[in-house]
């Protein structure tokens, strides 16, 4: 793929790959930087690129991949195990100073615990399979459907009170 | 086909369980993109809504663009000075054992004669190079000096 068209591909697809990135990270400015990341390791595989089936929803995988590694590197690496127990209590305080600056949605994604995001994105803004999700995180998948579900009900709660 | 709201219910509750398929999401998300959601299921449109607000700023679709063009230059000026210095290994090659006198080989060429020829050789190098390099640009201006040094000093050997 010549460098011309891979900006057009790329530039059509970094709405969602920012969506995806903003709802994993709950952060604007980190998920601008997972976008990057996500397109200069697009950009160094762009030979392959044509023999890619589905480029957008591959473009959404290097940016959901490159926004957890920012989530990981945030705070210590946790276990499958503790990211299910810890997010049945959502710790809406942790990220006070981040959902001020953010808005509408992004504020309440941004209050959700980790893995209920990173499940949440990965299904919404993906449309990843269960078996994406837990090959991708790790998680089991009976640990996957608690988060989606928690996940959700949050989300219905927030729309539901407004 | 329109999906009945009785329908939707029973979908909603396996997609607020974490159970739905992803076809049957695909039906929960055709039926809210449909102008009449009836006002008990707003919420649950706004819900499946959340996905399809995603819009990224117009700055980070010109940065990325900008980075690529960087790394684009970077890589033509890494071609570009490659070939020069594979130009110059070659003609170095060539003129230093042409100038010493161990290769003069009698009733061919005078020494004279091969220090012109391989004087004619090296300027063209020389041109050659500061051309390539006019386009790597002023950080490349001390390789070429260098390099035009290195040649006037073999030209008086």
């Amino acid at each position: 793929m010549d460098a011309a068209a891979f900006k057009q591909t790329v530039c059509s697809c970094i709405d969602r790959m920012y969506g995806v990135a903003v709802a994993i990270t709950g952060s604007e400015a980190d998920a601008a930087d997972a976008v990057q990341d996500a397109c200069m390791k697009l950009w160094e595989r762009r030979g392959s690129l044509g023999g890619v089936a589905n480029v957008a929803a591959y473009a959404c995988g290097a940016a959901r991949n490159a926004a957890i590694d920012i989530v990981n590197r945030r705070r210590p690496a946790i276990g499958a195990d503790e990211m299910v127990a810890l997010a049945s209590d959502a710790d809406i305080e942790r990220d006070y100073e981040r959902r001020e600056q953010l808005e509408g949605v992004k504020k309440l994604l941004a209050s959700l615990p980790d893995g209920q995001r990173i499940v949440f994105a990965m299904r919404e803004f993906e449309g990843c399979t269960m078996e994406e999700i837990e090959s991708a995180t790790g998680f089991s998948s009976a640990n996957v459907r608690v988060l989606l579900c928690r996940a959700r009900g949050a989300v219905k709660k927030y729309f539901a009170k407004i | 086909m329109n999906t009945d709201v009785n329908t939707v219910k029973k979908l909603l509750a396996k997609y607020y369980a974490g159970e739905s398929t992803i076809d049957e999401e695909r039906v929960l998300r055709r039926f809210f993109e449909a102008a009449d959601v009836p006002a008990e299921l707003e919420a649950d449109r706004r819900v499946f809504d959340v996905s399809a607000q995603a819009e990224a700023p117009s700055w980070l679709k010109e940065a990325v663009v900008r980075r690529i063009d960087r790394k684009m230059r970077r890589r033509a000026f890494a071609k570009r000075f490659s070939a020069v210095a594979a130009a110059i290994a070659v003609m170095l090659a060539i003129a230093i054992p042409a100038l010493s006198p161990r290769w003069q080989q009698p009733g061919t060429m005078s020494p004279e004669e091969v220090r012109q020829q391989t004087e004619m050789a090296l300027n063209i190098l020389v041109g050659t190079v500061d051309k390539g390099c006019k386009a790597i640009g002023e950080s490349s201006r001390v390789t070429v000096e260098t390099t035009s040094e290195t040649i006037e000093s073999i030209k008086n050997i």
